[in-house]
């Protein structure tokens, strides 16, 4: 019971966080796709597994935060849909990531209270 | 379950959204496959919590009707015709029956006091829910233990032990004040200024809340549903409890 509390807790969480990882990601490259953006989290520590990272990109592309274009790869293969950080998204990061370290700043402040 | 019956599976699971966003979503899916070669379902999750996850937050188009066994397209094309013919004679029923310019928020409306014989008055027993269908229905409370209600319909509202079942009618009702269940489906409600706490589960219906100056605590649970303008309060004395699947839910504003 405790575990799937804290799965429910962990997901909370991670939804937010992941947005905010894939477009500070989508800021640094310019332009990614999904089985990249996989990779890129999970080297970083943040593995994640495809039922989410997809959707996910979904979600923020109908945001506006996020455009796509399909690129045929130039060695062949399947056309991969390649994602950017849109106009509306590279406004939102610095917001984002400015929240991200004031609640990161509050939990520091609040660990270092004493009784 | 291969890769190829897994797509199939999540095109199905996926009919409501349009065409464009769901072909982007497949092939999106499938350029995985090609570049990983994994599978699907293992990687992916089932096609129905994947397609949940796609769905979430967005509003559905009408499912496409299957293609089935030898059914040509000209059978789909006549049934495409009969279900629109169908849909807005839907459509204009509930517009012809909700379209009106009574303020329905006045609850000092001269007619609400009449003592005409067009009113109907029943007793009402706690534990008894309103279940409304295919209808226009405005709710006041009074202080009696009865129920009141006055409808234009050639279908009359019954009552049983159980519920006040009210079916294609246009109806003002006055309610008791005893905590009340409502459903109701394909209608137009309007609640105007409720004083009981609610348990309503709507679907494809319209519910616009009259709060005249009182405050309510909203707890509310969406599914593909549009929710406008309710604020919660916890000072509230009622709660208002609201399951909803495709319905539009605002505040009432005199039209």
């Amino acid at each position: 019971m405790e575990n799937t509390t804290y799965q429910k807790w962990l997901a909370q969480l991670r939804k937010g966080y992941l947005e905010l990882c894939v477009l500070i990601v989508l800021q640094r490259k310019d332009s990614s796709y999904g089985f990249e953006l996989l990779q890129l989290l999970g080297n970083a520590g943040l593995p994640i597994n495809e039922g989410t990272l997809y959707p996910l990109l979904n979600r923020m592309f109908k945001n506006g935060w996020l455009t796509s274009h399909w690129v045929t790869p130039s060695e062949g293969g399947h056309p991969r849909r390649h994602y950017q950080l849109s106009d509306k998204g590279a406004e939102l990061l610095p917001q984002m990531l400015e929240t991200f370290q004031l609640n990161q700043h509050a939990v520091d402040v609040l660990k270092e209270l004493t009784s | 379950m291969n890769n190829d019956q897994y797509i199939a599976a999540l095109k199905k699971a996926l009919a409501g959204l349009d065409s464009a966003s769901r072909n982007d979503i497949i092939k999106e899916i499938q350029s995985h496959e090609a570049e990983t070669g994994s599978s699907l379902l293992e990687h992916f999750g089932s096609p129905e919590a994947l397609s949940e996850q796609y769905l979430e937050g967005e509003v559905l188009q009408t499912p496409v009707i299957e293609k089935v066994g030898d059914f040509g397209k000209e059978m789909f094309l006549w049934v495409g015709i009969l279900a629109s013919t169908m849909v807005l004679a839907m459509v204009f029923f509930i517009w012809n029956v909700s379209s009106d310019d009574f303020n329905y928020a006045d609850e000092s409306a001269v007619e609400l006091d009449s003592t005409s014989a067009e009113w109907v008055t029943k007793d009402w027993v706690a534990g008894m829910s309103l279940d409304i269908e295919q209808s226009s229905a405005v709710l006041y409370w009074h202080d009696d233990p009865t129920v009141r209600w006055q409808c234009n319909s050639n279908a009359l509202p019954v009552i049983d032990a159980e519920k006040l079942m009210i079916r294609q009618s246009r109806c003002l009702i006055m309610m008791p004040k005893i905590d009340t269940k409502i459903v109701a489906d394909q209608t137009h409600i309007v609640l105007v200024r409720p004083q009981v706490s609610l348990d309503l589960n709507i679907k494809q219906t319209s519910l616009r809340i009259a709060e005249n100056d009182t405050l309510y605590r909203y707890v509310v649970n969406t599914n593909r549903s549009k929710l406008d303008g309710l604020k919660s309060s916890d000072e509230a004395q009622y709660t208002i409890k609201i399951e909803a699947l495709g319905a539009n839910i605002s505040l009432y504003e005199e039209e």
